[in-house]
């Protein structure tokens, strides 16, 4: 299969999680973001798997994607409780509320 | 024999194993009462693990470099562990750092809940950096540089009770986030090219290869993707809030030691994995160049010291750099010397400071008012052993002869003026830089030792001895390598060839 249409789809897909991440006031939305951007770098990976040679499928990157979900459902899980405790403090989500939160 | 204990026995693995058993030693604690169990445990974990690292260092320093695989996989398929002088200077670092900021938290954190889950963090913390220099492939570096992540966001945020800490640790979970995404994004074209994650498979098609520009892009990717950990100018806005906002001791640990790693990721994939193209060194040379103006500037007009610590780290890691941008045996001697005495008086300086906010939070009534210079001018009458670590730390970051900050900024500018060229520009504006990084330094010191002590600061009273015990440790130390370098310098020469001998 042309693997083609997955990079350039992982590439569209890092696109637009980094415009997530600069124009979303949102905090949740700011997450989605950095989600959107960890499953294109994750479909990349399988898309290369299957290149090395014809009929084979490299297990390695299987592996890795599988360990790189899981991490990524560890910073999303830290992530979402610090919205929970910013809320608790500011009681909004919007970035442009908070005092210091500028990047 | 020796070989048999250290096989599966690694310090990270060591330290893994102490930190899934502290959790029960913290239940242990709230049963029996005993204040400050969990945190001589954890200072225990930092011991028990050296003796391990030593056992590894006695192995490198006779067959130069050991490789450890999991299971019985061999790379490709299989992932690795690939140890030398480089990867053991490092991770003693790390040890030190981690043991001296486990033996200080005992009593600073002591009135904090949770405790059981600060040590585990702390531990995993350094797990996962002594991980990330032992790796020999993306997979390895990926997830033990995750743990080293998710446990610093943690940490960060861990008095989450605080609106700073919690705000902080969310604007570093963010960036640090988008950078290691960014990083697997680049792992991922880098593995399409190579069709491997193993560092030395990469390096050899990598390098057969004429040069394109993919490979530059991703070069660039990748210093994207580390330089924000390692707090390079235009990616450090994280750090002058992440780094004061947590607790003293991890403070030290970020400031100390979590950043390099950063620095030590770039090092390894350009002298070892990427082809080395033309104008790299000028680029990063610039780069460092003005990180240091931008660290040493902002701190100029800080009144909160701790922040102020900060951004003299953004600066410190502009040295660092410029000794890594030199890319000569000297350079590369001096930057990962400098990478030790950074850890040792940084952490220092962020330890006694932790010491005196402590003390005279108790007076003033609240650690973040302590912060503000204005409300501890003349606090060093009052804590004079503090005082006085606190003042060779500052001495030491000063650059002072006869301590060790001096040795290795020597060594990086005079790399930097031999290699000629627009480096001796670039020496110059170190030189520069370490001048304004003075002004700051000593205003610092006027007011913490020299000014008269206010009213509401008399009831200060020096810290309990098990607080002291650590900074008195890194003071001889400071003292040791400034006045006696020549094992530290031929260790850090020892790592700096076996990174440049495998390009």
């Amino acid at each position: 299969m042309d693997i083609n249409i997955f990079v350039i789809t992982a590439i569209m897909l890092y696109g637009i999680g980094t415009y997530c991440l600069l124009t979303k006031r949102n905090l949740i939305r700011i997450l989605i973001g950095l989600e959107i951007l960890a499953n294109a770098a994750n479909l990349n990976f399988i898309a290369f798997s299957t290149i090395k040679a014809s009929g084979l499928i490299d297990p390695l990157p299987h592996a890795f994607v599988i360990i790189s979900i899981v991490l990524h459902g560890c910073i999303i899980a830290i992530g979402l409780a610090l919205v929970i405790m910013i809320y608790r403090v500011y009681r909004t989500l919007d970035t442009k509320k908070l005092k210091r939160l500028r990047w | 024999m020796m070989r048999g204990i250290t096989e599966f026995l690694l310090p990270n693995i060591v330290l893994i194993i102490f930190a899934a058993i502290t959790p029960l030693i913290g239940f242990l604690e709230k049963k029996s009462g005993l204040k400050g169990l969990t945190g001589t445990w954890a200072t225990i974990s930092f011991l028990a693990s050296s003796p391990f690292l030593y056992l590894l260092y006695r192995e490198v320093s006779t067959e130069g470099e050991v490789t450890r695989w999991f299971a019985t996989f061999v790379a490709p398929i299989g992932v690795e562990f690939r140890i030398d002088m480089l990867s053991i200077f490092l991770a003693t670092v790390f040890i030190l750092l981690g043991f001296v900021a486990a033996f200080n938290s005992i009593r600073y954190m002591e009135h904090e809940t949770g405790q059981d889950m600060y040590y585990v963090l702390l531990q995993l913390m350094v797990a996962g950096m002594i991980g990330v220099v032992f790796a020999n492939d993306f997979f390895n570096l990926f997830v033990f540089w995750e743990v080293m992540c998710i446990s610093s966001y943690s940490l960060v945020a861990f008095r989450k009770y605080r609106w700073e800490a919690v705000e902080a640790a969310f604007k570093y979970l963010v960036m640090s986030t988008f950078a290691s995404v960014t990083m697997l994004f680049a792992m991922s074209f880098l593995y399409g090219l190579t069709g491997s994650l193993n560092f030395d498979q990469m390096a050899q098609i990598l390098r057969s290869s004429s040069p394109t520009t993919l490979h530059q892009l991703l070069i660039g990717l990748i210093i994207v993707a580390f330089g924000v950990q390692a707090a390079i100018v235009p990616f450090h806005s994280w750090l002058p809030d992440a780094h004061p906002a947590a607790p003293s001791p991890i403070s030290a640990m970020l400031s100390g030691v979590v950043i390099k790693t950063g620095v030590y990721a770039i090092c390894r994939l350009l002298f070892v994995v990427l082809p080395w193209q033309v104008g790299v060194d000028i680029f990063l040379g610039a780069i460092a160049v003005l990180t240091m103006f931008v660290g040493n500037l902002m701190a100029l007009p800080q009144r909160d010291v701790k922040r102020l610590l900060a951004f003299s780290s953004i600066a410190h890691i502009g040295y660092i750099m410029l000794g890594v941008s030199v890319a000569t045996i000297n350079g590369l001697t001096g930057a990962t010397l400098h990478v030790l005495n950074h850890a040792i008086m940084k952490g220092l300086a962020f330890l006694s400071f932790g010491v005196i906010i402590h003390q005279a939070g108790k007076v003033i009534g609240s650690t973040d008012e302590a912060r503000i210079i204005d409300n501890i001018m003349g606090i060093g009458r009052k804590i004079p052993l503090t005082a006085v670590t606190f003042t060779i730390a500052i001495l030491a970051l000063m650059g002072i002869p006869s301590l060790n900050g001096f040795i290795s900024e020597l060594i990086i500018v005079v790399a930097a003026v031999k290699k000629g060229g627009i480096f001796i520009l670039f020496a110059a504006l170190t030189l520069l830089n370490i001048g304004i990084s003075v002004v700051y330094y000593l205003l610092l010191l006027q007011r913490i030792l020299l000014r008269p002590t206010s009213e509401k600061l008399e009831e200060v009273h020096e810290a309990p001895l098990s607080m002291i015990i650590p900074l008195i440790i890194l003071s001889i130390l400071c003292f040791t390598i400034g006045i006696y370098p020549r094992p530290f310098i031929e260790f850090a020469q020892k790592a700096a060839l076996a990174l440049l001998g495998s390009s």
